[in-house]
């Protein structure tokens, strides 16, 4: 219950208060550039909308279903969270780790509420064979 | 469109794009190394501005490895590799000039990915999904 709440949560987390939906939405709204392309920021705020939008939810949401079963979402999320890291680096943006910081706290969390932790989570025991 | 065909049909369409975005992303990201206008909009604790662009790019193609991997749900990735593609592409089309635009020539490839891209994913057997 607390896991199926958590997702939820995050998910709506990256769509509102992670700007998501709003930056999507000005990055799609034709026009928005008023004549001044120069200063407009809606293609960089709609590539982040995207992530924020679109790839977190989904990789949140789709784990409602059945956790066990959906492990690529999960790791859909920690491939955004490597995104980020990697823009950080690569555009010297501190502000990135934030969000690096946010998705790790995020998958630790999950990690502890998991009711039936996935395969990616579980190390496989190697079954040892004696030939003797 | 026709879905893409072939022994590994998803991980063929991810190679096709990779090198287009992580050219995309490596000048993003000197964008913003180099201070470039627009600057990261104030008051937000998030990643935005040039990093949230330079991290789209490897994004999409990580999603369409991962897809290709066929791990258990693979789809949601697929899906979603093709829908941020597809936003990317529509917006690079309605702002051509803007910053971080790719223009709309590579928005309209970009569309034509995301759309070939779904098409195979749904056309692929789910498997263990």
């Amino acid at each position: 219950m607390g896991y199926r709440v958590c997702l939820a949560l995050f998910a709506a987390f990256w769509l509102t208060i992670g700007f998501g939906m709003i930056d999507l939405a000005s990055g799609l709204a034709a026009g928005s550039t008023d004549g001044n392309d120069v200063l407009s920021t809606g293609v960089l705020s709609a590539a982040y909308g995207a992530i924020a939008a679109i790839v977190l939810p989904a990789g949140f949401l789709s784990q409602l279903r059945a956790a066990s079963r959906r492990v690529a979402a999960l790791q859909q999320v920690v491939a955004a969270t490597f995104a980020f890291a990697l823009a950080g680096v690569l555009a010297l943006d501190p502000l990135s780790f934030i969000s690096v910081a946010t998705l790790a706290v995020m998958l630790a969390i999950l990690w502890r509420l998991s009711p039936e932790r996935p395969p990616m989570w579980r190390p496989r025991v190697a079954s040892i064979r004696c030939s003797r | 469109m026709a879905p893409a065909r072939g022994k590994h049909p998803l991980f063929a369409l991810t190679a096709m794009t990779a090198v287009p975005w992580l050219i995309y992303g490596l000048e993003m990201a000197a964008n913003g190394r180099a201070g470039l206008p627009p600057d990261e909009q104030a008051g937000r604790p998030q990643a935005g501005g040039w990093a949230g662009a330079v991290a789209l790019a490897p994004l999409v193609v990580l999603l369409g490895l991962l897809a290709a991997t066929k791990t258990r749900g693979w789809r949601t990735p697929a899906l979603s590799a093709a829908a941020a593609s597809f936003v990317f592409g529509l917006v690079s089309i309605l702002n051509p000039d803007a910053p971080g635009s790719a223009g709309a020539i590579w928005g309209a490839l970009a569309i034509g990915w995301s759309v070939i891209f779904t098409a195979t994913a749904v056309h692929e057997p789910a498997g263990d999904q």
